[in-house]
């Protein structure tokens, strides 16, 4: 009994863990290609969650309705995740770039992605107040039961969805020119600019691409637990951050690995001694790897070089 | 002189008050092979540097061929047929070589060219290109290793490839022989002598006068910023402004 009900503890650990995983991953491709600490992330999972939730609560724009309402709010969410990614990209990245000739070098674009985590966390304060919101799909209910243990069916599709794009991302960043081109500006942003990439071009892409990951994220969250807050980014952000530390800075696979084992930790931790203990497991785990393995588990030497 | 592929003209530069280019002109005939050599601090490289776009000028204009390029920034020089190798070899040291060296097609590469759907399955025809071009250069054995894990004198050829991909007309190499021992050197002026041979134009910075002699045609001199010498290579060994600057003067 004790046995089946740990096993259950590790399927749910592993569901929640496909939320971290692209939050994770989007962390890590700002950090492994841009050597910046992107703190607008957890807002722009958040954004997609609260703006998907609206319109699905207040309906949508221009009286549109149907069965799938709050499948097209949730990806409206995700529009609105990258079109604010790329307002920070505008006004942290390239802003401080063009002023400084090195953004990287600053904790100006740090602190003012911060910045931006703060105006978007409290215009949704304003907008809609505090409160968790319920957000309703048709899959309230759809548990598949397996050999005695409980699957919800939409955690299971979110984990392979997950893997999949940061599979996708993987072939994307090994295989294409595209790839190949955000990798050399990974490596070395000046003598990419100087082989002729345009790298202020392709910078937005990453943002894109941030915001595109965080937006799934937090629609698959709302799919899953039914609920969006403003502060769901808080969560899921410190956590992501642990997942890329654990995995490894800049490395793609470490981000899932990461992923998987912060959110096995935390359920796991929940299970047996309560749910304040969740942080204290997952940061106590990523401080005690540091000491044995201060690059994570798939992380090399230098932050940013010969990643992916 | 009508064959002029670059010109110079009045060209100065300082650092923070120090002149490093004051007034420097001159030209390099197409298909030639020139050499730009001088003392160390001289300014080979910041005129480099002004050449490919990494710096402007304070004063005077860089022309290739009809185009004035002063203005441009250095991918559009790029692409106008220009392309450059570095003293200090700046290859991407995790990417693999055929990597390394299908960056210098980039400047072909519009930002809808990468975006393209298609170009999101393998890619071929650059591929080819790439192979090909190490196979003609004789380092086609390294193809998939890293850069950082190579001989220096290998990576030096590397970068020079890179700057060949992007398929100039002007090929600017700045210490190509710099660090080479004699036998890496020698494999190094068969290769450039190849590379002139296929019609590209070759400016050269070097300190290695026997490697400079055996290759080049042309040779200009700077000494403290200034042009002190223009002509071909017998002729330097007699001009007293030249002997002065090497081995300095007797007043």
């Amino acid at each position: 009994m004790f046995f089946e009900q740990l096993l259950q503890q590790v399927i749910n650990g592993l569901m929640l863990g496909s939320i971290y995983i692209s939050v994770a991953v989007a962390f890590t491709l700002t950090i492994g290609i841009l050597n910046f600490l992107n703190f607008t992330i957890p807002a722009l999972y958040m954004l997609a969650g609260m703006v998907g939730w609206s319109l699905s609560h207040y309906g949508l724009p221009f009286g549109i309705s149907g069965p799938l309402n709050w499948a097209v709010a949730l990806l409206i969410g995700i529009v609105c995740a990258i079109l604010g990614s790329l307002l920070v990209e505008r006004f942290t990245y390239r802003y401080f770039k063009m002023k400084h000739g090195d953004a990287t070098e600053h904790a100006i674009p740090l602190v003012s992605s911060l910045g931006f985590l703060l105006i978007f966390e409290y215009l949704i304060l304003i907008a809609h107040g505090s409160d968790t919101r319920g957000f309703s799909t048709p899959f309230s209910n759809t548990d598949l039961r397996l050999f005695g243990f409980i699957i919800s069916i939409p955690q299971f599709l979110s984990l392979i969805f997950s893997i999949l794009i940061v599979a996708g991302l993987s072939v994307l960043l090994n295989r294409t020119k595209l790839g190949r081109a955000l990798r050399a500006i990974a490596e070395n942003p000046e003598v990419a600019t100087l082989m002729g990439i345009e790298v202020n071009k392709i910078v937005p892409i990453v943002f894109v691409m941030t915001g595109f990951l965080c937006g799934v994220s937090a629609s698959i969250f709302a799919i899953n637990y039914h609920e969006v807050s403003p502060y769901m980014g808080d969560h899921v952000g410190t956590k992501a951050i642990a997942a890329m530390v654990i995995g490894g800075l800049g490395s793609v696979w470490g981000a899932i690995a990461g992923g998987l084992i912060v959110g096995l930790s935390e359920t796991l931790s929940i299970y047996f001694f309560g749910a304040s203990s969740a942080q204290i497991t997952v940061w106590g785990l990523l401080l005690i790897l540091l000491v044995f393995k201060p690059t994570g588990l798939f992380g090399h030497n230098a932050i940013g070089k010969g990643k992916f | 002189m009508s064959d002029t592929i670059l010109k110079i003209s009045n060209v100065s530069k300082s650092f923070g008050g120090v002149k490093v280019l004051e007034n420097v002109t001159f030209e390099v005939e197409k298909g030639n092979r020139h050499a730009l050599i001088g003392p160390n601090g001289a300014g080979k490289t910041t005129l480099f540097n002004v050449i490919s776009g990494i710096h402007e000028p304070d004063e005077g204009r860089v022309f290739f061929e009809e185009n004035d390029l002063t203005q441009f920034p250095s991918r559009k020089r790029i692409e106008k047929g220009l392309s450059r190798s570095f003293q200090n070899i700046r290859l991407m040291p995790h990417l693999s070589v055929l990597e390394n060296v299908m960056l210098g097609q980039y400047s072909r590469f519009g930002i809808a060219d990468l975006l393209k759907p298609l170009n999101f399955s393998i890619e071929s025809t650059g591929k080819i290109e790439a192979t090909e071009t190490l196979k003609r250069f004789r380092i086609d054995l390294y193809e998939g290793r890293t850069v950082s894990s190579l001989p220096y004198g290998v990576r030096k050829k590397i970068e020079v490839v890179r700057a060949l991909m992007a398929k100039p007309r002007l090929l600017m190499l700045d210490e190509p022989a710099a660090g080479l021992n004699t036998e890496e050197t020698d494999e190094l002026r068969k290769f450039l002598n190849e590379v002139s041979d296929s019609g590209i134009t070759l400016l050269l910075v070097d300190h290695d006068m026997p490697f400079v002699n055996s290759l080049c045609q042309q040779v200009s001199v700077m000494n403290f910023g200034q042009l002190i010498y223009n002509g071909n290579v017998p002729g330097l060994r007699k001009d007293k402004k030249v002997l002065d600057a090497y081995l300095g003067s007797d007043d």
